[in-house]
């Protein structure tokens, strides 16, 4: 059952095409990461899902409810951590965090204290005073210790620096684990692969791949740097081979992941001194599409 | 300690050269521009008798201070009506300076920057010290100058010389003030609030001791300046005493400097809350809460400008003097002149409790721009509940602000007239008031609803609404013009009675502009 249904859906400001035409849908108890460059509408997709903007054309859906028509009921359900977090000045984080608590008809429970500690708030602070991050913060630990069955975040961990990032992905993973929905929208590729289940790539306003990272593998090549007894031949009769490096008994190569199979048949014919493969990321798979794309 | 003084120094002087040099310009200019003007303004001994007479009323005292002297001349008024204000900027552009070139940039991490040239641990507090010293220098210069090149009767060399002096040590003692708390705190903010609220509070104990008993306002630092009762007696000893105590804290700055580490403070600010209770976590105490100060404030202000305008009502007859007074009250065709006086205050109240009545609702707008409020409106909370908690406060703001400000007019009356004016007056007066700011309250969500870009044509339309109050009694504006305005609509009450039908049809207006607000901001994107 879809938790998340976004159907063909349209928003433009002035001129400015914003989406064109967005669908997806995202099952109950998944990870869905919503990943595109700066501007390729992944804020706009949010907010109409949010009911803070109309759509032009299509709908989109939480729970079987219309995220403009009935955003308050849906509104229950969710918690939302926007990607740029901008709080009341004059409150401290304790206060913002309560308040926002509050408002859901929450209260500040253990999983709070837990919260403020596990991320290393200092909730007793002006939120004059907070960097970009702490502002991050307070967002995160209200929208998480607020027991919702479906997390948004939007581009939860841009100021948040490495340790706490891992903090966050843990704690993402463990809401999975609940079998909470979540749907993470990032441009940061190491993030929603390691977290994700599914896949929308968004570009310009329009999905242009969906799917598991595993479908995706279509497009993406591994890179192999080998070393081997004597030069490796014959590579030009092995299709699916791309930027070759050779000198001498040193290889360098990207391979089409269909076509692994093929190419390791092929080197098992040498003495392998030496060889690395990286698995392929999500970096790879949008340059690759971009390289199609320009094609 | 002190090494490289003199190039930091430099350095400061060439940063802040062209604020400097537009404070120093703004200052000099005000004073001798407008106390030049003064001959042409007061040119006959009614005049200066008028003016004098105004000055002693108590609201006046408390603004300026005492006005010196057996007879009113030129000078003694000049002096009385300026000099506390001029002494007002001398202080704030030194302890603006003051501020930001101390802890300021200590926050900023660049006096770390400039101490690992080898410059001495209290080089920077000297340094800012003599900037603003050569800024006060050259401002008294100007002024002892200026003033004596006037060449208006009464306005000596020596008594341009007094305030001239006066004005600059004022700017000095402040500054000196502040540097000895930029020590105690941290935060940059910390000693902003700490030392403006200094400032506010020694005028403000200048006020009421100059009011109550002139002797206790010696303890103020502020009154210094009056206290020499320029171009009366020019005393000297108010000049020793800002110079001695300027002194004292400046070394008791430097000291403090030369104990602490840098970043480091005196004084811890108190932990703030880690968690929110009670009140704050509802709807409307949320955004009570961001709006406090703001509410305060204007009631603060209210209840003393209402309160200033009681307090001269036993002098209105010696307003009828006054060309503009009486052409004011000859158009309300009464002989009583207090009671002509209420249907103006009371629309003066109305315009000022409608300022922030609509900055309560303009917070939806700011919040929005912000995106503060995406994350209200990602919770379960309608946009028309929001709405709605603003406009509680706004509505209530604007019924006790006319209220208060008419009650205020109402005891400050009651305590100075042999024969005080009924409250009902003033109270049916500020009712009559009410549908004005309803009706621009309604437009608030109007503008919010539909129209949130263009927020500024309603401060224009009560700009207006101002104009047609203020002018509109002394030239003759067409009547077709001023009833544009919803001031322009309404009787004056108490000398006329309230219109009732024009009452209703103005809430009918208000409460329209309002649904149809709630309409356009349902439908309509929150974004940028
Ligand atoms: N309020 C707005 N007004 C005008 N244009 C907007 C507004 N919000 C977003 N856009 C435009 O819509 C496009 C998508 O923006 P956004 O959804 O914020 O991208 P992302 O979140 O993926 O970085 C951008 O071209 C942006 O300039
Ligand atoms: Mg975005």
């Amino acid at each position: 059952m879809s938790v998340i249904s976004i159907n063909n859906l349209k928003k433009s400001f002035g001129k400015t095409n914003a989406l064109k035409g967005i669908s997806f849908e995202i099952n109950k108890g998944e990870i869905f990461g919503f990943i595109g460059p700066n501007g390729a509408g992944k804020s706009t997709t949010i907010r109409c899902l949010l009911g803070l903007i109309k759509a032009d054309e299509g709908t989109c859906m939480i729970e079987g409810l219309d995220g403009w028509q009935e955003s308050v009921l849906a509104h229950e359900k969710i918690a939302y951590v926007p990607g740029d977090v901008n709080l009341w000045p004059n409150l401290t984080g304790g206060q913002i965090i309560d308040v926002l608590l509050s408002f859901k008809n929450k209260k500040h429970t253990k999983k709070t204290d837990e919260l403020i500690k596990l991320f290393d708030f200092d909730a007793s602070k002006k939120a004059r005073s907070y960097s970009k991050g702490n502002r991050q913060k307070v967002a995160l630990i209200a929208a998480l210790s607020s027991d919702a069955d479906i997390y948004i975040f939007d581009e939860p961990t841009s100021g948040l620096d490495p340790l706490m990032e891992q903090v966050f992905q843990d704690y993402v993973l463990k809401l999975k684990d609940e079998g909470k929905t979540i749907l993470l929208s990032s441009h940061i590729l190491s993030e929603v692969e390691k977290l994700c289940d599914q896949i929308a790539i968004i570009k310009e306003g329009n999905i242009i791949e969906i799917g598991s990272l595993k479908d995706m593998q279509h497009l993406t090549r591994t890179n192999f740097e080998i070393i081997s007894d004597i030069k490796i031949d014959g590579l030009e009769n092995i299709k699916g081979l791309h930027n070759i490096k050779q000198e001498d008994n040193n290889l360098k190569v990207q391979v089409d992941t269909n076509n692994i199979d093929a190419f390791m048949k092929h080197i098992n014919q040498y003495h392998i001194n030496y060889l690395t493969s990286s698995a392929p990321t999500l970096e790879d798979l949008f340059l690759r599409y971009y390289e199609k794309e320009g094609a | 300690m002190f090494s490289k003084t003199l190039s930091l120094l430099w350095f400061y002087l060439k940063k802040d050269k062209f604020k400097n040099i537009c404070w120093i310009i703004a200052i000099v200019a005000f004073l001798v521009g407008i106390a030049g003007m003064y001959p042409s303004l007061f040119k006959t001994p009614e005049d200066l008798m008028a003016i004098g007479i105004t000055m002693q009323s108590p609201s006046m005292i408390a603004m300026a201070g005492p006005l010196y002297g057996n007879s009113y001349h030129v000078a003694n008024v000049m002096a009385n009506n300026l000099l506390i204000f001029i002494v007002l900027m001398a202080v704030i552009m030194s302890m603006m300076l003051s501020i930001k070139n101390t802890r300021e940039v200590e926050e900023d991490g660049l006096l770390e920057m400039i101490n690992s040239y080898c410059i001495g641990r209290c080089a920077n507090t000297l340094a800012v010290f003599l900037e603003v010293l050569i800024i006060n220098i050259i401002i008294s210069i100007l002024i002892t100058l200026g003033l004596t090149t006037l060449n208006i009767e009464g306005i000596d060399f020596i008594g341009s010389l007094v305030m001239g002096s006066s004005i600059g040590l004022s700017g000095i003692i402040f500054s000196c003030i502040t540097l000895v708390i930029s020590q105690l705190f941290v935060s940059a903010r910390s000693v902003r609030v700490v030392s403006y609220s200094f400032m506010a509070f020694t005028y403000l104990f200048r006020a009421i001791t100059d009011v109550s008993n002139q002797d206790l306002s010696w303890l103020s630092p502020m009154a210094w300046a009056i206290k020499t009762e320029v171009f009366v007696s020019n005393k000297i000893l108010p000049l020793f005493l800002l110079t001695i105590f300027s002194i004292i804290f400046l070394v008791l700055s430097i000291f403090l400097n030369n104990k602490r580490d840098m970043n480091q403070g005196y004084i811890k600010i108190k932990e703030g809350k880690k968690v929110g209770k009670g009140f704050l976590l509802t709807k409307l105490g949320f955004i009570y809460k961001l709006d406090r100060v703001l509410i305060y404030g204007w009631l603060i202000g209210l209840a003393i400008l209402g309160a200033s305008y009681g307090s001269v009502f036993n002098q209105v007859g010696s307003f009828a003097n006054n060309e503009m007074y009486a052409k004011l009250l000859e158009s309300v065709n009464s002989n009583n002149f207090a009671l002509a006086l209420i249907p103006m205050i009371s629309l003066i109240s109305a315009i000022l409790t409608i300022i922030p009545a609509v900055l309560i609702i303009n917070h939806l707008l700011s919040d929005e721009k912000s995106e503060r409020i995406e994350q209200l409106l990602a919770l379960p909370m309608s946009r028309n509940k929001l709405l709605t908690s603003h406009l509680f406060w706004s509505i209530l703001v604007g019924i006790i602000g006319i209220f208060l400000a008419q009650y205020c007019t109402y005891a400050a009356a009651l305590s100075v007239m042999d024969s005080p004016l009924p409250l009902k007056d003033f109270m049916l007066s500020a009712l009559n008031a009410l549908p004005i700011i309803l009706i621009f309250i309604g437009l608030a969500v109007f503008f919010v609803g539909w129209l949130k870009k263009y927020m500024s044509i309603l401060w224009l339309y009560l700009i207006f609404g101002f104009i047609v109050v203020y002018f509109g009694a002394l030239i003759n504006i067409p009547e077709w013009i001023t009833k544009l305005s919803p001031f322009g609509l309404i009787n004056r009450v108490p000398i006329d009675n309230i219109n009732w039908l024009v009452f209703i049809i103005m809430i009918i207006i208000a409460i329209v502009l309002t649904v149809l607000g709630y309409i356009g901001y349902n439908k309509r994107d929150i974004k940028k």
